[in-house]
């Protein structure tokens, strides 16, 4: 496997990655993917925040069943990050592998969508039960609720690790 | 004054000097800097596709309390930013990516100053199914392209500073 790594590091697609520009500079292709990239982490860490937040009791207008609409944006971060991390990736990939930090960063993200798949399951048979005022109220169910808390930690954990590998690798040349 | 003296007079507020003196500081509060921008950016999202017309069968005043985290998160990013600044303004200063992504923050602070003032109390009846003015949409639009613009720009800076570091 090691030698198809070091054959994808010298492909045209993977110095491009590394040394290329989108269209001219400043617009390197590597901050260019970065850029994406935090893009995809906002909408998906984002959403889930916010989200999490209804779970919690906070923004009690927004009803329970538009969670798994919402999701769908959540989604997307997720599959723009995918798309644009496997780039990043095909630019140095052995040296991704041996970076401790990127390794901990994929457990984080894989934990992460574990989940929020376990969340929006969770969320798909809500009750509707009488509050306390006697309106109908929807209730959380409690599996949501944590799922939700856990998937904001590995999310954050997810960020902690790819900040760190930012630290402990200095970036392509130009 | 000259450039290099008010670069000095910023590098000497606080918590510049801390923040040169300290290992780990900059770093955690990067991390802030990022978690700020998500709720930022994720706040934005649920008020934002509202009121472009999607999710249209929910009512706007639904979404719109989730400002108050978008707010959140900008004052997060505001009080990291200015650590940043503050540790090695010299970095940021010049840096035409830190100038474009401080341009498009306050282009995307004025919007929102417009929205807040001129269309949040029309749309906030609106209901199920109801479009939004043409003023909102432009707001809700312009909202997510500027920030989107001030992560770009942000992620760009290291571009333009690599030299100095």
């Amino acid at each position: 496997m090691w030698e198809w790594l070091r054959w994808l590091e010298s492909t045209g697609l993977a110095v491009w990655i590394r040394e290329g520009d989108v269209v001219t500079l400043p617009f390197s292709s590597f901050y260019v993917l970065l850029g994406i990239h935090s893009i995809g982490m906002a909408m998906v860490v984002g959403v889930m925040f916010m989200l999490s937040m209804r779970l919690f009791g906070y923004f009690q207008q927004l009803p329970l069943s538009s969670t798994d609409r919402w999701m769908k944006v959540a989604w997307w971060g997720f599959y723009i990050n995918l798309a644009s991390g496997v780039l990043l990736f095909i630019g140095q990939p052995r040296r991704e592998i041996m970076t401790m930090t990127f390794n901990l960063k994929i457990l984080m993200v894989v934990l992460a969508l574990v989940t929020m798949v376990m969340m929006q399951r969770a969320l798909r048979h809500v009750d509707i039960v009488t509050g306390p005022d006697g309106a109908a109220v929807e209730a959380v169910p409690h599996r949501a609720r944590t799922a939700a808390l856990v998937c904001n930690l590995f999310w954050l954990g997810a960020i902690i690790s790819g900040r760190l590998i930012g630290y402990t690798q200095s970036p392509p040349p130009f | 004054m000259t450039e290099a003296e008010i670069l000095d007079w910023f590098s000497r507020l606080w918590p510049g000097p801390l923040a040169r003196n300290s290992d780990w500081l900059f770093g955690f509060a990067e991390i802030l800097h990022f978690i700020g921008l998500c709720v930022l950016f994720g706040a934005l999202l649920l008020v934002d596709l509202r009121l472009l017309g999607f999710f249209r069968r929910l009512p706007v005043k639904s979404v719109l309390p989730f400002t108050q985290w978008a707010v959140i998160g900008f004052l997060i990013n505001l009080a990291t930013g200015w650590l940043f600044f503050t540790a090695t303004p010299a970095v940021y200063w010049g840096n035409p990516a830190f100038q474009m992504k401080m341009a498009m923050s306050l282009l995307a602070g004025l919007n929102a100053l417009v929205f807040t003032v001129v269309e949040h109390r029309k749309v906030a009846v609106l209901g199920p199914g109801e479009d939004t003015p043409p003023l909102t949409q432009v707001t809700a639009a312009l909202s997510l392209t500027l920030w989107l613009g001030v992560l770009v720009f942000g992620r760009m800076l290291p571009v333009f500073t690599v030299s100095q570091n």
